[in-house]
């Protein structure tokens, strides 16, 4: 089966013989943003050649410095591969989208078609945040138990405040109103996070707010990794769908970001973010040594997101009793499924309405 | 996961090209070694590439695990196979 490929070493990456190879480089890289630096490559692919099976690569996540050249570009292409790119600081930056494979010009206009009809647009939004809430719930609920006392009275109250926003989404009028009530118990439920992660690891990592650009603490450094890999699986998962990743319905489809991927992440991040980084760091396999501070902001340290990432993929590959299906379906899987089901209401408008993935475990 | 070994044996005008084909499918174990996971489609199209290939008093063995976890892997000496995903 074909897996996700991660380079965190620096070099170059070229097709070789007709598969990928890459070229290690063995001095330290500089920053993006040095002075001094011309663009070029601050180090040179001197180290050790090594190959790899390119029919088993199913995507690839370039945290090193590596030079690329239009041949394997194309060859990325020939292949459907997307690589996406991250900067010295562990920010995402681009994705390398190959040419769309499976087009289905009558989804195109079905999803199109959705976005333009408000009405039509709400419903699908609305199931988004709805499942989103949902999400949240289930990650709150599963902790409350373990909280005594004031915390738990708290954890108690949010919990209702929620359960009141979510049976409140369907007289949500208009897309402003549905981020907002988002963003609201997002930031609500962000700062139960203390009581969730215990004494210890708050002694370690302090967290009181959501901060992004930059991430002003290391939970909130985490956060937006985190996000930036969901954002990417999820992205992942639509290219091999007929959707368009440009056209959503929740975010507003804008230029230069696949917007669609940033609906349905909404969906999986309470899932698959939110509860890797608590393991991480309730098992303290990321410790405060993991973070660097540059420029205002707190990132993490190369060896941080190797963890990280190596937890990601462990992850994605988890599986979990599918009830209606009535097998068992990895994490990533579930995501395709969604878009599936996306799809189907997409282009069967009489039939059962979209409703979006709910935790049922 | 199906776990596949490949082994072949062909004469020394081949191995070049038996080399390139097997690297684009498999990991490099040693001189005309190979080992990684493969679907059972990807195994297919392997096979029938490698026959095209294949002369005279050529050959090639593949065997086929049906889970990695049946594999016990005992190396001596220099290991050079490298399998991570993440490098």
């Amino acid at each position: 089966m074909k897996k996700p490929h991660y380079l965190f070493s620096s070099g170059r990456l070229r097709r070789q013989h007709n598969t990928l190879a890459l070229e290690r480089a063995t001095g330290e890289r500089s920053p993006d943003d040095d002075p001094t630096d011309e663009g070029l490559p601050s180090v040179t692919p001197d180290g050790k050649n090594h190959p790899f099976p390119v029919e088993t690569v199913d995507s690839l996540y370039i945290f090193g410095e590596v030079d690329i050249n239009t041949k394997l570009i194309t060859f990325l292409g020939q292949q459907g591969i997307p690589a996406f790119f991250y900067d010295y600081y562990g920010y995402y930056t681009a994705t390398l989208y190959p040419r769309e494979s499976q087009l289905s010009g009558r989804l195109r206009v079905d999803q199109a078609r959705h976005y333009l009809s408000p009405k039509r647009r709400l419903v699908l939004a609305r199931a988004f945040v709805e499942s989103a809430l949902f999400n949240i719930e289930r990650v709150i609920k599963y902790y409350q138990p373990r909280l005594s006392g004031d915390e738990q009275l708290t954890v108690q109250k949010a919990l209702l405040d929620l359960k009141r926003d979510r049976d409140a989404l369907p007289l949500t009028v208009d897309i402003p109103t549905l981020m907002a009530v988002e963003g609201r118990i997002r930031d609500r439920y962000y700062r139960l996070w203390p009581y969730f992660l215990g004494t210890d690891v708050v002694a370690r990592f302090p967290f009181n707010k959501r901060e992004r650009r930059p991430p002003s603490n290391e939970l909130n450094a985490l956060i937006s990794f985190g996000n930036s890999l969901c954002y990417t699986t999820v992205l992942r998962q639509i290219y091999r769908t007929a959707l368009d990743p440009t056209v959503a319905f929740l975010h507003e489809p804008g230029d230069r970001r696949f917007s669609l991927a940033l609906d349905l992440a909404e969906v999986f991040k309470p899932l698959l973010v939110d509860r890797m980084i608590f393991r991480l760091l309730k098992t303290a396999e990321l410790t405060p040594k993991h973070f660097e501070k540059h420029l205002g902001g707190c990132y993490l340290s190369e060896a941080g997101r190797k963890i990280v990432v190596g937890h990601w993929d462990e992850r994605l590959s988890q599986t979990v009793q599918h009830r209606t299906m009535n097998k068992r379906v990895s994490y990533e899987r579930l995501i395709r499924l969604e878009c599936y089901k996306l799809v189907r209401h997409l282009c069967d408008p009489v039939g059962e309405a979209y409703q979006g993935f709910h935790m049922w475990w | 996961m199906p776990f596949c070994i490949a082994v072949y044996d062909v004469n020394q005008k081949r191995t070049g090209k038996m080399l390139k084909l097997f690297r684009r499918y498999l990991t490099w174990v040693q001189n005309s070694v190979f080992e990684g996971d493969l679907t059972p489609a990807q195994l297919k199209h392997l096979q029938q590439e490698a026959d095209v290939l294949l002369q005279d008093n050529d050959g090639v063995v593949f065997y086929q695990l049906r889970d990695e976890r049946y594999v016990e892997r005992i190396a001596l000496g220099v290991d050079i196979t490298n399998r991570s995903r993440f490098l």
